[in-house]
């Protein structure tokens, strides 16, 4: 660790004559013309050198140059680029508004990045997915999912069937950071999983990070996936919607004060409930009885918004919200029986951004997150309900130096108080009430600071080198008032830990690079689960004495080539990650049975390692773009007490994964698209044994992941039509999906039964013999056409 | 949930038939046995087989382990060992193998010669001489067979009775003979307790609707209703009630009264009268190995291939083996189910039917 830290220094110094030369700074916001939104990662460089940055997450740029005239280039992908010559003899403030492309000379876009950033930036592992083009790819039941669309990228892999959730590079479904406005989201998926809780109307930006990751981020050990919401129209009220077979979505936008302030607001709900109302609460006209499962039914909605003022050129605040709910009803008339499951996440940002100078970008975040899951069970006069969550309350101050062209430093500080609300239940028998005497919660302190330097070395060598240092403290049931008052500084709890981050990059010429990156990454709040999927009952448990944090190592290395004037994108990964304390519950731990008391002692700890190989090729410009995406790895965990201490596959191990996607413009109405995915089978673990007790049959689970299901493989084609404008201020587009285009029974899921009956009809049981033991293999979604009509005006 | 979020699945989905082979690990042992005050020790011994081996009368018989050697002692406080060798019942009660103190079952006075290989009860009444199994004693067993060896230990609670037990009816059930069973439960503030509650339907009648004739539906082996621990409800005392098991092995179902059921022979009509169901209770307290093993045993009704379940393995108190070996503190309720019938007598020792025991 010393010599890293002092290499660390070294190169720190190394790039201190650079600082020296006499320099004045260009820098300002870059929006979008018609919107008015900051726009993320524009390029801004010197036409003549190329020698440029970018812009960052709130639309800020900063380039040092030299005195001098300089023709600045602006420019992003869709949008016309604009030069504006600049004669940089003192520091010079300049927005920017870049205009849409007029529709003749408009392309489709993959990307909304510098288009050669691939081989130039010295960041790898990082995918930035643009939502427009995201929004032109055929989906299922019309519904558009970020996160599907970003399990088609290399080295992103999804649990199965419909599932959003993400697995990056061998790490679990925990070990992404997902952040909305900087805000965690802890569960990402609506509907067990099959739908993400983002609702693309409402998001400009997705930044997505499988490695290399920079020291700004960090509790996490796979990956980040930060999503950035619009800001809002701040030039003209805009109303966009959309109607589709499983929900219907609203976003109203526009200025409260001209140029100066904007509003967002984003809703979506699914009305699969209210269609099936009629159905369920219809009387039998013979029998004059009710249908016993009137009252069942789901449905999930979510609500963004968003407000930003610009108070003055130096300083903007935004405070933007998410708030989503999945409610699940059962209800059986026949035996009194109801279940009510509600779950969903909440989030709050509000952020103040201020420029010191041109070279000095702060940004302070005040951010809430929460995230909370309850069961509700009733029949008759009794009552049972279990419920758990986590709340973070987390302040952040970044800040962006950026002294030269050569030299982007980041700097920040980041604190979340954590409380944990594991597993509680209360009941009721009549009027019996059981409750514990209080409800069992858990606090905890994580903090980090950080520092990085992203510079060129020179013309060819470029570094990203940062260190990030974490710290968590864990009070258990102290709270943070408690905490105050208590001195608990010699507890075990307590972990301190620096995390090295560095990424290089080595120009082999204009058009192709190598890199590398090694990264060091600890990760103090984990998900213990019990099911082969992300389920809202998961529980998030805070390290402790008992639970030490997750570390992982990442090493990766690549060559980067663009061809035919950056058309054509191509890249080859190969990374090796290295896991310790990972968690599982113990084999034969019930998570009830640490209801309402820590779960500490149920788990068990082991370690884990993947390595892999990607391969990307992309088209981003022309009429035809879209990508070929290719992974071939191999994920494996080590627990001595799971699967008999033998080495088993990770339930989301995948030999090859292959991912196609095509979109093409066929005319000024008509865009086609289509994917095409094929990934070696889920590894499950199956029944190889059984047994009899009490004269019934139970299975014997032997060797962990052990069985490979059927490789999953399906094409979906999809097409979008804007008719010719007849009224100007009113758009629309009809966007039709067929999912699964050949119904390829994928598996889902194996299940077995023992059945037989005898010539009588009745059930057979294993005494009379004459039952026969059966494998049956569940696929869910066969061929599915959906349409759905989008509007704008 | 995880079971309600399944039964949607598979309202949407479509299934095939897939052909599977696994071979068995390892040939496990696997106990089934008890023991509870005054009542002898029991242990049935079978074997683990292959998924998908194929399941037929012969590969049913085989199953089981005959000609074990099958100990159980405890140690008292003196430091001297009491050990029982549990044998085999004899001819022609050895359909299935339960191995037992057989000087206790031959010493009953009225020993019956049911047949055991179909699970049917057996009766036993006489006189209860044995002391050797008392409530909060810790007994051992160790199982010899096929040079392999498996042990484990027990310890026997004190029992809890219930309150009172009566019969009322379903609420929910529109047919007026559905009733279940309601009981108050007074739970001990000082111990931590864990529960198990069996149940057997010892008179259950259905009709043959084709002939009117009345078929015998009655359970052959207790049947588990729930298992866990007083978490929760520890020092309550409240109204619970005890159904019996319906689809997918769920306790969900109201128990029979008696009534007239109609059937129809070449177009006529006519009805027959079907006897109430008479269910005996078991209700029992169990320590924490023993609980385990229950809980999962409820469990695992609902979680065979369940995508959403993590695979959960039976917990086993048998180390070596599979199966498990329970100490039981246990109270019997006979309850017929007739509208108001309310008792709070446990049955007395020379009432409890060994099979119950087994």
């Amino acid at each position: 660790m010393k010599n890293k830290i002092l290499t660390f220094l070294i190169i720190q110094c190394l790039c201190i004559p650079l600082l020296a030369q006499t320099t004045f700074t260009i820098s300002g916001y870059v929006q979008d013309d018609d919107s008015g939104e900051n726009l993320i990662g524009v390029s801004v460089y010197d036409k003549e050198t190329l020698k440029g940055t970018v812009t960052n997450q709130y639309g800020f740029y900063s380039l040092t140059l030299s005195q001098g005239v300089y023709e600045i280039t602006y420019s992003f992908i869709g949008l016309e680029a604009i030069t504006k010559s600049v004669n940089l003899s003192k520091d010079t403030r300049l927005n920017i508004s870049l205009k849409s492309k007029s529709i003749f000379t408009q392309e489709i876009q993959v990307t909304g990045e510098k288009l050669d950033k691939n081989v130039t930036s010295s960041n790898m592992s990082q995918v930035k997915l643009e939502v427009n083009n995201i929004k032109q790819l055929p989906v299922i039941l019309g519904e558009v999912d970020v996160l599907k669309s970003a399990q088609l990228l290399p080295g992103i892999t999804s649990n199965g069937e419909g599932s959003s959730g993400l697995y990056v590079r061998g790490g679990g479904p925990d070990q992404n950071l997902i952040l909305l406005d900087e805000a965690v989201v802890y569960n990402a998926s609506h509907l067990f999983g099959f739908f993400s809780v983002f609702n693309a109307d409402a998001i400009k930006d997705i930044n997505i990070i499988k490695g290399g990751m920079p020291a700004e981020y960090g509790g996490r050990l796979s990956s980040v996936l930060d999503i950035s919401m619009k800001d809002g129209n701040n030039k003209k009220f805009e109303a966009d919607g959309g109607i589709g077979l499983l929900s219907s979505r609203l976003t109203l936008q526009g200025p409260i004060q001209k140029n100066k302030s904007s509003f967002i607001v984003s809703a979506r709900r699914t009305y699969i409930d209210v269609l099936s109302k009629p159905f369920l609460n219809r009387v039998n006209a013979e029998t004059g009885e009710q249908n016993p499962f009137a009252g069942s039914g789901y449905y999930f909605y979510d609500l963004t918004t968003k407000i930003n003022y610009r108070i003055s050129d130096k300083d903007r605040l935004y405070l933007s919200g998410y708030f989503g709910r999945d409610v699940f009803n059962f209800a059986n008339t026949d035996n009194g029986f109801a279940i009510e499951i509600p779950w969903g996440n909440a989030t709050g940002s509000l952020r103040w951004n201020h420029l010191f100078n041109d070279k000095l970008f702060m940004n302070t975040s005040l951010i809430f997150s929460d995230y909370r899951f309850e069961f509700n069970i009733a029949q008759s006069d009794f009552e049972f309900k279990i419920f758990s969550g986590i709340n973070d309350w987390n302040t952040k101050v970044d800040f962006l130096y950026q002294p030269n062209q050569r030299h982007t430093i980041k700097f920040g500080a980041n604190y979340t108080y954590h409380e944990f609300t594991p597993g509680n239940a209360t009941g009721k028998a009549g009027e019996v009430v059981f409750e514990p005497e209080e409800i069992y919660r858990q606090y905890s302190n994580e903090g980090a600071l950080y520092f990085s330097d992203d510079f060129e070395l020179s013309d060819v060598l470029k570094i990203n080198a940062g260190l990030r240092y974490s710290s968590f403290q864990h009070s258990g049931y102290i709270s943070f008032r408690d905490y105050i008052k208590n001195d608990i500084s010699g507890s075990d709890d307590n972990y301190r830990h620096i995390e090295p981050r560095l990424s290089l990059r080595y120009k082999l010429n204009t058009t192709s690079s190598l890199k590398t990156a090694y990264t060091e990454n600890y990760q103090y709040v984990h998900l213990a689960s019990t099911s082969a999927v992300s389920l809202p009952t998961d529980l998030w448990v805070p390290s402790s004495s008992a639970i030490k944090p997750k570390f992982a190592k990442q090493y990766a290395f690549g060559y980067f080539k663009n061809l035919k004037d950056n058309m054509f994108e191509t890249s080859l990964e190969a990374y090796y990650k290295e896991m310790t304390n990972l968690i599982e519950y113990k084999e034969g731990v019930l998570p009830e049975d640490n209801t309402n008391t820590n779960s500490d002692n149920a788990f068990t700890f082991g370690d884990g390692d993947s390595y892999g190989l990607e391969v990307l090729l992309k088209k981003s410009k022309g009429k035809t773009t879209g990508w070929i995406g290719y992974t071939l790895s191999k994920t494996t965990r080590y627990f001595d007490e799971v699967n008999n201490g033998i080495s088993f596959p990770a339930k989301y191990d995948r030999r090859h994964d292959v991912s196609i996607t095509a979109t093409h413009k066929l005319s000024k109405s008509w865009v086609l698209s289509g994917v095409f995915v094929y990934a070696s089978g889920n590894s499950i673990t199956l029944p190889s044994e059984r047994y009899v007790v009490g004269g019934d049959i139970y299975t014997q689970f032997t060797s962990r992941n052990g069985y490979r299901m059927d490789p999953y493989h399906r094409m979906d084609i999809g097409a979008t039509y804007t008719p010719s404008k007849k009224n100007k201020k009113f758009k629309s587009t009809w966007n039709f999906s067929i999912y699964n285009v050949y119904s390829r029974k994928n598996p889902y899921f194996i299940y077995f039964a023992i059945e037989g009956v005898d010539e009588n009809g009745e059930n057979q049981n294993i005494q009379n013999g004459n039952v026969e033991p059966k494998a049956y293999q569940v696929s869910i979604f066969p061929i599915l056409p959906s349409i759905t009509w989008n509007f704008n005006f | 949930m995880k079971k309600y979020l399944l039964i949607c699945l598979i309202f949407i989905s479509c299934q095939d038939e897939i052909i599977i082979e696994f071979p068995i690990e390892s040939q496990k042992i696997v106990v089934e046995g008890g023991i509870e005050p005054n009542m002898p020790p029991y242990v049935i011994l079978s074997k683990n087989q292959g998924y998908f081996d194929e399941i037929n009368q012969n590969t049913f018989n085989d199953l089981f382990i005959r000609g074990a050697e099958v100990i159980v002692w405890k140690l008292n406080e003196d430091g001297t060992a009491d050990s029982i060798f549990l044998e085999q019942l004899p001819p022609p009660l050895d359909s299935i193998p339960i191995y037992t103190d057989i000087n206790y079952i031959s010493g009953l006075s009225n020993f019956p010669y049911a047949n055991l290989g179909t699970y049917n009860p057996i009766t036993v009444e006489g006189e209860i001489s044995n002391n050797f199994s008392k409530a909060n004693e810790t007994y051992n067993l160790i199982v010899r067979w096929n040079n392999k060896e498996v042990t484990s230990q027990t310890t026997i609670p004190n029992p809890t009775p219930l309150d009172c037990l009566w019969v009322e009816k379903d609420e929910f059930s529109n047919k007026d003979h559905e009733f279940r069973i309601n009981a108050i439960y007074d739970d001990p503030v000082e111990i931590q307790n864990n529960i198990l509650i069996k149940y057997r339907k010892t008179i259950h009648w259905d009709v043959d609707t084709t002939n009117g004739t009345l078929k015998d539906h009655k359970d052959d082996l207790m049947q588990i209703i729930d298992a866990g621990a007083d978490i929760l409800i520890n020092g309550q005392k409240f109204e619970t009630y005890f159904p019996q098991k319906g689809e997918g092995n769920f306790p969900t179902l109201p128990y029979n009264a008696s009534r007239y059921e109609e059937y129809e022979i070449s177009g006529n009509v006519d009805s027959v009268y079907v006897p109430n169901d008479v269910v005996v209770i078991k209700f029992c307290q169990i320590d924490e190995p023993a609980l385990k093993f229950w809980r999962s045993i409820v469990r695992q009704f609902g979680s065979n291939g369940n995508p959403f379940q993590e695979p959960l393995n039976i917990v086993s108190n048998i180390n070596g083996g599979y199966g498990g070996w329970t100490g039981y503190s246990p109270v019997y309720y006979k309850v017929p189910i007739i509208d108001g019938f309310t008792t709070d007598l446990p049955l007395p020792l020379d009432s409890i039917e060994i099979i119950d025991v087994f």
